[in-house]
């Protein structure tokens, strides 16, 4: 799987449209380099890249805590 | 004097070289009655109970057949058991009438007959019945002889052969 | 990679040098019975990867340091005296993509001196690289390399659904041992990295939270209050992690109780079904018993009728017509005889009676009639009568009538016996023996009806019994229950229904505590809120939100994903089935993956058009389940990895299920697997259904070897000079 398929398989949670994080026609076509300022898809763009890419969780929470505290 | 009784006391004889067709035939003696000794006879391949009833049989077949073998002078013979110990009675009263018949013997005549001279004709019916006997087993003997298995594989067989 | 060929060197039965094996791409297939040297030929492939071999006595893997000297083929050691011989098993894989050879080859030695074998503890593997620009091959010593190349063969992880023996397939997938499939699903998945990802979320929003909850006690008006609330706030906490445990706890348990309960309301039925074919079986027993009984007395009292019935006396009419004349001939004569007597006695007497007309008898009396004689005169009429003379005569007649009877004047003619009787019982007898005699043929031709009868009926009945013995021993060796077991089933199968119950009420108690316990959390936050001066900083009320969504998130979306493959498995498991068991009518049904109640597992069953379970599978079934998920397991991995192929090698996979089921699976073999080595001896015993693969179009066949022992097993006493004869058919 793809990280993009990934990411899809995450915004397909009817969570996602029910606190309107994005439209169900939105996630269709969401594509990893799609432009947002969304910050649940950025969190777990993170989680994604940490975890294909075989990085320490410890330092993806580090990353994810950062963009989250400002 | 009765003429039955006076047959009947008589002891048929068979010729010695049919001792061990008997016997093939017939449980040994003294094997005991009851299911057991059925069931063993039954197992032997024995057909036959007793010797004298092998014997009439041959003689049944003998005088069915019409086909007596005098037994030649000096031939070793066996005699057995007397006709009045033969069962069923009715068999063995039908054997003596079958006999009595091919006999052509004249009956009243024979009432006319000095004692003596009854007892010469009754003689001669014993020898009759003893040749008819082995005119059976000769017969017996001949269907062993060209077929070995005839009575080994068919559980008719003798009863086929009449 | 592809399999090319095995070459074996004095391994086990495959005595000499001279046992090559070539596979191509497709279904390879080893033809040949039992004990031809099928799992010798597994045992090898296994031997050369694993240093080991399969025992089948013993159900377990051994070492080549624990068989030793048994490796090593009896002909090669009975040919042997002195000195050296060599083991060696070597297989050639091909990687087709980068056109690169790897030569595994395993060697073993044993030395032969004075009738003394001296055997070597370990075996070599050597690995050999040859990529096929260059012609060399060079030696693959680097360890870690190794691994990577024996990765690349076969990865450990999907081994068990690649290589295995027909017994083991029940075992591969144990449907009743914990998390089997789940443990396939996540082989063939990336399910791991959303498991990842979940333990990632769990942790963000935890220190979050924390990360509030301090800020908040930070900005509270009442410091000591606040400490409170989070002391009870801690400890609520922990009752509800504590709980959380037993809640699991309690599910692993329900989970547990309701598989056991079900795999024992299968057996119970099977159960069931042993007991009733035991008690057919036993009726059987009985009549077939009674049957025999009533045919041998039959077949006894059949010889003893020659006399009792009178057999004896067929077709003798002709006797008794024979006597029966002379008989008559008898009665005739002695009638006429009677006849003519009485006629005389009639003329004496009517004799007599003239006379008596003259004068009355005794009159006059005789003394007179004496003295008239004595003196020659008549007194009567007073006249001279001399001797001699006619009056004289007359007198003297007088005197003598007196003492005369009728029948003294007709001639005597008297038998000297009477045998009447005797030739009259003769007669009766024959007369009603000839009436027997008319029914002898039918009675003989009734009695061996009788006979038939019987015997017939005796035949079927042990042909019955032959088939409710072989059954009930069927069914005994498939389920291993015997009949004695039944009733503890019962007792434990309401054991464990009755935990799976209570399972059901703990669990929903707690879930009550819990959700009281959660409202008590609601409280002491709200009333902590309530604490707070000022503002909490906006980026953080907002940070514990999107984290707290992202938990929610990753734990649906795992267990969404998961799902999805589970369906992915469940089709293609379909797929696979309905393919195998097209060719047999009878075999009905649709697998599905149910998930058991602690949601870590899934169990496979059959279910109809409707969703209803059905239950009372049999063997072969059961093993078309397993072998279908083994085949989704590694064909839904196909579809997610091109480049994963591996080959399957099987042995005897197709014994355990019937016949007509054999091309089924070789179909479905050659469609999931590029490259398959099957073993069967259904092909050597069914000479139709060889033809058949060798012709069926729909089989992407390679290579089809058959093998012969050139010592029949039977006669195997002597292994000495065993060797294995190869030969291809294609």
């Amino acid at each position: 799987m793809t990280r993009e398929e990934i990411l899809r398989s995450f915004l397909e949670d009817e969570l996602v449209e029910k606190k309107g994080y994005l439209k169900k026609s939105e996630v269709e076509s969401f594509k990893w380099t799609s432009a947002n300022t969304n910050k649940l898809v950025e969190v777990i763009k993170f989680a994604i890249d940490g975890e294909v890419s075989n990085e320490s969780s410890n330092i993806t929470e580090k990353r994810i805590n950062q963009y989250l505290n400002k | 004097m009765d003429l039955l009784k006076r047959i009947k006391d008589r002891a048929p004889e068979y010729e010695e070289q049919y001792y061990q067709l008997i016997l093939d035939f017939t449980i040994e003696q003294g094997a005991g009655m009851g299911r057991a000794a059925e069931l063993d006879r039954w197992k032997q391949g024995k057909y036959f109970s007793t010797r004298y009833e092998m014997y009439m049989y041959a003689a049944l077949l003998g005088l069915k057949k019409d086909y007596r073998l005098p037994i030649a002078k000096g031939t070793e013979k066996r005699k057995f058991i007397e006709i009045r110990s033969w069962t069923p009675t009715e068999i063995a009263d039908y054997v003596i009438m079958g006999v009595l018949a091919k006999s052509g013997l004249d009956l009243e005549e024979l009432e006319h007959m000095e004692d003596a001279e009854v007892e010469t004709k009754i003689t001669e019916l014993r020898a009759l019945l003893e040749e008819y006997a082995n005119g059976g087993f000769d017969l017996i003997r001949s269907k062993k002889e060209e077929n070995p298995a005839y009575f080994e594989t068919n559980e008719n067989c003798f009863i086929d052969l009449l | 990679m592809i399999l090319e060929s095995v070459e074996l060197v004095n391994f086990l039965c495959y005595s000499g040098d001279k046992n090559k094996f070539e596979f191509k791409e497709g279904i390879n297939v080893i033809v040949g019975d039992n004990g031809y040297g099928k799992s010798k030929l597994y045992d090898a492939f296994y031997w050369v990867m694993y240093d080991k071999i399969f025992d089948t006595n013993a159900k377990s893997f051994r070492t080549t340091s624990q068989i030793k000297d048994q490796l090593v083929s009896d002909k090669a050691k009975n040919d042997t005296d002195h000195g050296p011989i060599q083991v060696s098993v070597k297989l050639t894989f091909h990687d087709t993509e980068k056109d690169e050879v790897y030569i595994l080859e395993r060697k073993y030695e044993i030395r032969k001196s004075d009738g003394g074998i001296l055997s070597d503890d370990a075996s070599e593997l050597i690995i050999s690289h040859k990529e096929l620009s260059y012609m060399n091959a060079r030696v693959v010593n680097d360890p870690h390399k190794i691994d990577i190349i024996k990765g690349k063969i076969l990865p450990d992880n999907i081994k068990p659904y690649m290589w295995f023996q027909g017994e083991q397939v029940e075992s591969i997938i144990d449907f009743n041992q914990n998390d089997t499939l789940t443990q396939a699903i996540n082989v063939l998945s990336n399910i791991s990295r959303y498991d990842n990802i979940i333990t990632l979320a769990d942790s963000l929003k935890e220190s979050g939270i924390k990360e509030l909850n301090r800020k908040k006690r930070d900005l509270s008006k009442d410091l000591t209050a606040s400490e409170e609330l989070e002391v009870r706030r801690k400890r609520i906490e922990e009752k509800i992690h504590a709980k959380q445990i037993q809640e699991v706890q309690i599910k692993d348990n329900q989970a547990k109780a309701e598989e056991r309960s079900e795999r024992l309301l299968n057996q119970l039925s099977d159960a069931k079904r042993i007991r009733e074919l035991e008690q057919d079986r036993k009726n059987i027993e009985e009549n077939l018993r009674r049957v025999r009984e009533e045919h041998l007395e039959a077949q006894i009292a059949y010889h003893k009728k020659m006399f009792t019935n009178k057999w004896v006396l067929k077709s003798t009419e002709g006797i008794f017509d024979d006597y029966s004349k002379a008989y008559d001939g008898y009665e005739q004569t002695k009638l006429k005889k009677e006849t003519e007597r009485k006629a005389n006695l009639m003329a004496a007497d009517k004799l007599l009676k003239e006379m008596q007309t003259r004068l009355p008898i005794d009159v006059p009396e005789p003394i007179h009639m004496e003295k008239m004689l004595e003196i020659e005169r008549c007194l009567v009429c007073d006249r001279e009568a001399p001797e001699g003379s006619e009056p004289y005569q007359k007198m003297k007649e007088i005197l003598e009538r007196s003492k005369m009877r009728a029948q003294d004047m007709v001639e005597e003619d008297k038998p000297k016996n009477d045998f009447s009787m005797d030739l009259k019982k003769l007669y009766q007898n024959g007369l009603a023996m000839s009436h027997l005699i008319d029914g002898v043929d039918d009675d003989i031709t009734r009695a061996l009806e009788q006979l038939d009868k019987l015997d017939s009926r005796r035949r079927e009945l042990q042909e019955e019994y032959d088939k409710l013995d072989s059954q009930v021993k069927a069914v005994i060796g498939e389920t291993a229950i015997n009949v004695n077991d039944a009733n503890n089933l019962i007792n434990e199968y309401s054991a464990q229904n009755d935990m799976a119950k209570n399972a059901i009420e703990q669990s929903s108690q707690l879930k009550y505590e819990i959700e009281k316990l959660e409202s008590e959390l609601a409280l002491i936050e709200k009333d902590l809120t309530g604490l707070v001066v000022g503002e909490l900083p906006v980026y953080l009320e907002e940070k514990v939100e999107v984290l707290n969504d992202f938990q929610a998130i990753a734990h649906s979306t795992r267990k969404r994903v998961f799902n999805r493959l589970v369906e992915m498995l469940e089709s293609e498991a379909n797929r696979h089935y309905q393919e195998m068991t097209s060719a047999n009518l009878s075999a009905k049904g649709i697998i599905r993956l149910r998930e058991l109640s602690n949601g870590k597992n899934y169990m496979p069953e059959l279910v109809d058009e409707q969703g209803n379970v059905l239950r009372q599978l049999n063997t072969s079934n059961i093993i078309l389940i397993k072998l279908a998920t083994i085949m989704a397991i590694v064909s839904a991995r196909q579809s997610s990895r091109d480049t994963d192929l591996y080959t399957l090698i099987t042995d005897a996979p197709t014994s355990v299920f019937g016949e007509d089921y054999t091309i089924g699976f070789c179909r479905t073999v050659s469609k999931v697997y590029r490259q398959s080595i099957i073993m069967s001896k259904e092909f050597y015993k069914n000479e139709k259904l060889r033809k058949e693969l060798l012709q069926d179009d729909e089989i992407n066949l390679g290579n089809v070897w058959m093998i012969t022992p050139s010592i029949p097993e039977a006669e195997r006493t002597n292994r000495n000079s065993l060797t294995t004869h190869i030969q291809k058919l294609n």
